[in-house]
């Protein structure tokens, strides 16, 4: 049942980004990607929407619940749309595939695999600031259905040596915001969801990378440059490692987005 | 000359990336902060002492988390969270007569206590 509401909550954030991005931005720089990469970007549309939409909540003592959410974004269901003309501005590249980049193709594929099964070894937060800063704040908001400041300076969690608590309270709230999003959704706290979320931002940046790459320098050196993005062990520690929970592998996931369309 | 080098740095990132790769999974997966059988001979893990505070204790009560591990303590926040508790390294009267409840965890100075949550007043 979790892993259902789960999914479905993975769902909302692409359909509430994919209605950002077709009501309020229009940019015109993604036409052209196809599926998969559109839904990608669709989904961290709709992490920085959905986070911003708490947080407006929150100041507005508006309760936080999933309905509460997704209500303002029904709308657009019932709202005709020209279809958009889709302008292949991509580099058909008709070389084919040899036999090393085949040999690329399954360590790349191996790589996620190996990444995704370690989720599952972990299925926690092992690190300083998954603990004591990201999946805290999300519990915090996740608990008091708000943002709830006072707590990121209780004096029972200052740091000796600092003058912050361990909660570091002035560092971003928005994925924080978002990962109690999915906490309301699933109604349960759980560091394993969070992970896989972490995961999926991973993924679905790999997907925009590749389209991006595969536009500007062909399948073949997009294939390689994808296989040494994944081969980076940063990558691995930070998704299913001891830095499992970090915020740095999203926020990077947010600054290639940004390098990529701005 | 300049594809030799190119292939020369595919060769050489395939090398290290190996290296890494195995190197990843010959070492031990870690655990939770301050997993594993306790000092004191008692295997009661972080996550349990967590689930068994917020059935017992209530968020208006004061806890003091005794460990030498920081980040088991902040780990219990995390759990028991509307709970909060204050840090502690030493067990000392002065320090825990202020608070009604007493969480030992990890605690390797000279107390014959086993991790777990303790009522203060049991103490005097």
């Amino acid at each position: 049942m979790i892993l259902i509401r789960y999914i479905f909550s993975i769902l909302l954030t692409v359909y509430i980004g994919n209605c950002f991005l077709k009501y309020f931005l229009k940019v015109k720089k993604l036409e052209g990607f196809n599926k998969i990469p559109y839904l990608s970007i669709s989904f961290f549309a709709g992490i920085g929407v959905i986070s911003s939409q708490m947080l407006i909540y929150s100041l507005l003592k508006i309760e936080w619940n999933l309905i509460s959410t997704v209500l303002p974004w029904l709308i657009f269901l019932f709202r005709k749309t020209r279809p958009s003309k889709i302008t292949h501005q991509f580099l058909q590249n008709s070389k084919p595939l040899n036999l090393i980049y085949w040999v690329f193709i399954v360590l790349i594929s191996l790589q996620i695999f190996l990444i995704s099964s370690r989720i599952f070894i972990h299925s926690e937060a092992l690190g300083w600031d998954a603990i004591t800063i990201w999946y805290y704040k999300a519990k915090v908001f996740f608990v008091d259905r708000g943002v709830n400041m006072s707590v990121f300076t209780d004096n029972r969690l200052y740091q000796e040596g600092l003058s912050d608590t361990f909660i570091r309270s002035s560092y971003p709230i928005f994925l924080p915001l978002y990962l109690s999003f999915i906490f309301i959704s699933i109604n349960t706290f759980s560091i394993f969801y969070g992970n896989v979320t972490w995961f999926l931002m991973f993924l679905a940046l790999m997907s925009v990378l590749f389209s991006y790459l595969k536009a500007k320098v062909g399948i073949r050196v997009s294939i390689l440059l994808l296989f040494i993005f994944v081969s980076l062990g940063a990558n691995f520690d930070h998704i299913g490692g001891k830095y499992a929970g970090y915020a740095d592998l999203p926020l990077m996931c947010f600054i290639t987005l940004a390098t990529i369309f701005f | 000359m300049s594809k030799t080098l190119y292939r020369l740095f595919i060769i050489l990132w395939l090398v290290i990336f190996s290296y890494f790769e195995a190197c990843r999974f010959l070492k031990s997966i870690e655990g939770l902060p301050g997993s594993g059988v306790g000092d004191k001979g008692d295997a009661t893990s972080i996550k349990v002492l967590s689930e068994n505070a917020v059935t017992t204790l209530k968020k208006t009560d004061k806890i003091l988390f005794i460990s030498d591990d920081g980040l088991a303590f902040m780990y219990f926040n995390l759990q028991a969270y509307p709970l909060i508790a204050k840090w502690s390294k030493s067990f000392d009267p002065i320090i825990y007569e202020n608070y009604d409840y007493l969480i030992l965890y990890k605690y390797s100075a000279n107390v014959d206590l086993k991790n777990g949550i303790y009522n203060t007043h049991d103490f005097n």
